[in-house]
């Protein structure tokens, strides 16, 4: 033992004040757990305080102001519209302040006692804590980690908030910026480079694979496309980068892409490609507690680790990293850590990209659908069909849904359109009910809204959509 | 390859298995999960020691297998040497999004999932229903609440007519009796403590007697004890106090610091006094051991008890903190129950319960009735080797020390 050292007994220990920590330690407060907080930043962490929160005040912002010349031609004037840069950044700032403030008050009101500093385990039932001018250790009962991840580096291209930007420096970003290279065109990159596109940069997106956006489906990559086109975006896939040189006026990047050598000026380079759970840091594998050859920590259906005692959720366990799947299995690992038969069963994880225009996506694709199911039925539905999608003249996308032929259940749907992260919440409810298309057909969805877009596809998956004129194919009946 | 059972250390021998994390044919990674076993002590995973397909498992849940014994074949691929670190690095940048799985594109939507809202899903889990053998009355075999409330009535009839279930044993009726009743496997620490109770239940004729101790005086001693230890942050609790007082009782009463050689037919009496101090953890029942205990200062048993209790809840202990104890000391008022009868430790001869501290009525001489702390005690012993006037003796000189810690201190050792 340290000389000095100070050691103190928790009921329920969660580390990290993320979207999953936090969550945790108010389902066990909830629980009638005495719970402490172990945060080494700042609460809310990285989806609050530098993630999903700011971003999405910044994108709002700039897609206000990008709408502005579309609404001039339909009769609402705005002459002389400009951007305060320095005023964003405030504005995404305050949203920032205003939700960590919440979840401090949240915590507070539940008991839930803070330590402020970086946790490590130096036993099986025990944490030491690192904070700025001293170390204590305590000692829990039951331990949930949330430790969440960093973004990703990448060789060459060291951050100096200068040249090589991350994601936080384009969020509080006070001065403008003419040109900008986005690295990584996942939904970080797409959606950071399409509002500083908005707001008047020239943006080039570079991506190493054939598409943006991996792993979605064709349709979405498509409309993604012209959009961007339409935004003066330029995207290079299939790059392989060469070197970064600092010139006077900023950079200048080497790349090739299907052969040819490009070269592109700019003022800066944002390094966006992806993610790392923080899981070495934190001493588990001391304690026994086993990680896979991903790097993310194995947890069993009710998130319990292999450990006894500890529990691990979010970015640091198997899955998308996303603050809503954090949420989940946070309220699951408090409730199994309370003796709780609980588990894990959710069927499907939702997943948003607040591009132009937004992607929401749930469930498998076309083709992993065919592969899983055999014959499928698809549905789709454009939004320049949709009543409220003209009058917002957001009529670009389409609603996709795909349904397992014998079952008719709804197996994923996949939406590119106005509005579409709102949209797929109906979505994520008919999957984890089971609902099938005539669930769906046979639901009244209010007039006009774009809510109506889903029942549609699904209309048109049936084979008698309302709003579509179907092509009717020679070997079909015909009536007589 | 066959891989053989390591040594997981601590000269144990064997162990008992508890859980398969896979199953034949399955393909396993380097490092996955693949067993848990069971020693005395402590549950351990090991991990797959290779990646490739499991041909075998030679041993079931709950067998106990020795070290050196083949427990699994492995079927391994050639691609299992470990992957280099160190792969060329190729100058193709947003590399790291090529090698990660896309974000998006998430789904467990699968062909075999049970058709059932969460909600039910979750009420099966606590009522303790497997959902997969539940038959859905709803649209497209969808397992609806009602579904559930029904396959739990079931069992009811199950439990009237058991005897016509074991005749006929039919296979749905089991596939319901699965459904209700939970069953694992009586394997390691719990089935080492169902042995040792049943081996001392069979052999040692067991006696209980009670006695109640006013202990004002022992209250107020510990009191004045932790207001000198609070100063080096240090608290005694009344534990060590007690398993001092014992000791010192049995160089009185050697006969309970002893225990009956059956096959020699002789009465073992200990020279060492080890006391063993019974600890309840969800685990199991842990019996840590203080030993020489009249070797040890208060302050010093406080300390090692801190110790002993500490490891037996988070199962670091070792095979000498675990055995060798002469006589045992259960603390059950800790918990609740103002009197219980303890099981003799076998072969111990005695075993001390001990009880809450509560304030309780006492009658003074002049009949008179005050409110005053009060501990109650109980000793089980075997009555092959002593006899009830012997261990009462015993219980009242404990009574009379707790009353009167001066005495307490003289005698103490």
């Amino acid at each position: 033992m340290v000389v000095g050292e100070f050691t103190q007994d928790a009921d329920l220990l969660v580390i990290g004040g993320g979207p999953g920590g936090y969550t945790a330690a108010l389902r066990g407060a909830q629980l009638g757990r005495t719970v402490t907080l172990v945060e080494r930043e700042s609460l809310g962490g990285v989806c609050l305080n530098v993630g999903c929160i700011p971003s999405k005040a910044l994108i709002e912002l700039s897609h206000r102001f990008g709408e502005l010349p579309a609404l001039a031609k339909r009769g609402v004037l705005t002459d002389g519209a400009r951007i305060d840069r320095a005023a964003i950044a405030q504005a995404c700032q305050v949203s920032v302040e205003r939700l960590t403030s919440g979840v401090a008050q949240l915590l507070r009101a539940a008991d839930v006692e803070i330590v402020d500093g970086t946790a490590v385990f130096s036993g099986a039932r025990e944490v030491r804590i690192q904070a700025p001018h001293e170390t204590s250790k305590i000692r829990f009962r039951d331990c949930i980690v949330a430790t969440g991840s960093r973004p990703r580096g990448l060789d060459g291209f060291e951050v100096d908030h200068v040249t090589v930007l991350d994601s936080t420096d384009l969020l509080f970003r006070r001065e403008p910026l003419n040109r900008l290279i986005v690295i990584g065109g996942g939904y970080v990159g797409l959606e950071l480079g399409t509002a500083y596109a908005k707001l008047g940069t020239k943006v080039t997106i570079v991506e190493s694979l054939a598409e943006i956006l991996s792993g979605v489906e064709p349709e979405i990559q498509r409309t993604l496309r012209t959009q961007l086109r339409a935004l003066g975006v330029e995207v290079i896939t299939k790059a392989v980068l060469g070197e970064l040189v600092r010139t006077d006026d900023g950079c200048s990047l080497a790349l090739s892409a299907k052969d040819v050598d490009h070269s592109i000026e700019a003022d800066a380079v944002a390094v966006l490609v992806g993610r790392l759970p923080n899981v070495d840091e934190v001493g588990l594998s001391a304690v026994g507690v086993a990680v896979g050859t991903d790097g993310r920590v194995v947890v069993d259906a009710t998130m319990a680790t292999t450990t006894p005692h500890i529990y691990a959720i979010g970015d640091i366990v198997p899955g998308p990293m996303l603050a809503h799947k954090a949420y989940f299995e946070a309220k699951v690992a408090a409730e199994a850590a309370s003796g709780m038969k609980v588990a894990n069963d959710a069927q499907v994880i939702p997943a948003v990209v607040f591009c132009e225009p937004e992607v929401a996506t749930v469930g498998v694709g076309e083709e992993a659908a065919r592969e899983a199911y055999g014959e499928i039925v698809v549905g789709r539905f454009p939004f320049r069909a949709n009543g409220r999608a003209v009058v917002l003249d957001a009529v670009q996308g389409e609603v996709k849904v795909i349904a397992d032929a014998a079952s008719s259940r709804i197996v994923g749907v996949h939406i590119v359109g106005p509005e579409a992260s709102n949209l797929i919440g109906e979505a994520v409810l008919a999957i984890e009910l089971g609902a099938t298309l005539e669930d769906i057909a046979l639901t009244i969805h209010p007039h006009p809204t774009l809510s109506e877009a889903l029942p549609e596809a699904v209309e048109v998956a049936l084979g008698r959509p309302t709003h579509l004129i179907v092509q009717r194919k020679a070997s079909k009946p015909v009536s007589t | 390859m066959d891989w053989k059972f390591p040594d997981v250390g601590e000269g144990l021998h064997e162990a008992q298995i508890v859980k398969w994390y896979l199953s034949e044919g399955d393909s396993v990674e380097r490092d996955q999960p693949l067993v848990d076993v069971e020693t005395d002590k402590a549950i351990v995973t090991i991990p797959s020691p290779v990646s490739g397909g499991i041909d075998k498992l030679l041993f079931q849940e709950g067998d106990t297998v020795k070290v050196g014994e083949v427990v699994i074949s492995f079927r391994t691929s050639k691609e299992d040497t470990p992957k280099s670190s160190e792969a060329p690095r190729a100058r193709s940048a947003p590399r790291a999004q090529a090698q990660e799985a896309p974000p998006l594109n998430v789904t467990r939507v699968a062909g075999g999932t049970v058709l059932a809202t969460p909600a039910v899903r979750r009420l099966a889990r606590e009522r303790g229903i497997d959902i997969a053998v539940v038959s859905g009355s709803g649209p497209g075999g969808r397992v609806l609440a009602q579904d559930l409330s029904n396959e739990a009535a079931k069992p009811v009839e199950v439990h009237h007519g058991l005897v016509s279930l074991e005749t006929t044993g039919s296979q749905s009726s089991q596939k319901i009796l699965d459904a209700v009743d939970e069953r694992r496997p009586l394997v390691g620490v719990r089935k080492r403590i169902a042995e040792n109770m049943a081996r001392s239940w069979a052999h040692a004729v067991q006696v209980s007697v009670f006695e109640e101790a006013e202990v004002e005086g022992l209250v107020k001693f510990r009191r004045e004890l932790n207001e000198r230890l609070g100063q080096e942050g240090r608290r005694l609790s009344y534990l060590p106090i007690i398993a001092k007082v014992a000791a010192a009782l049995l160089g009185r009463f050697p006969d309970l610091n002893a225990s009956l050689d059956e096959e020699a037919g002789e009465i073992v009496v200990h020279r060492a006094h080890h006391i063993g101090v019974a600890v309840d953890d969800p685990g199991g029942l842990m019996v840590p051991v203080v030993h020489d205990i009249d070797r040890l200062t208060l302050r010093e048993v406080g300390d090692e008890l801190t110790r002993l209790i500490e490891g037996a809840r988070s199962h670091t202990l070792t095979v000498p903190d675990l055995t060798g104890s002469t006589f045992t000391i259960t603390n059950y008022g800790t918990i609740g129950g103002v009197f219980a009868t303890p099981i003799i430790n076998y072969p111990e001869v005695g075993i001390l319960g001990v009880g809450p501290i509560r304030r309780r009525p006492v009658v003074a001489q002049d009949d008179s009735i005050r409110a005053a702390d009060t501990m109650t005690l109980s000793l089980t012993f075997d009555h092959r080797v002593v006899d009830g006037g012997y261990a009462s003796r015993f219980l009242v000189s404990m009574v009379e020390l707790l009353r009167d810690p001066t005495a307490l201190v003289l005698e103490m050792r």
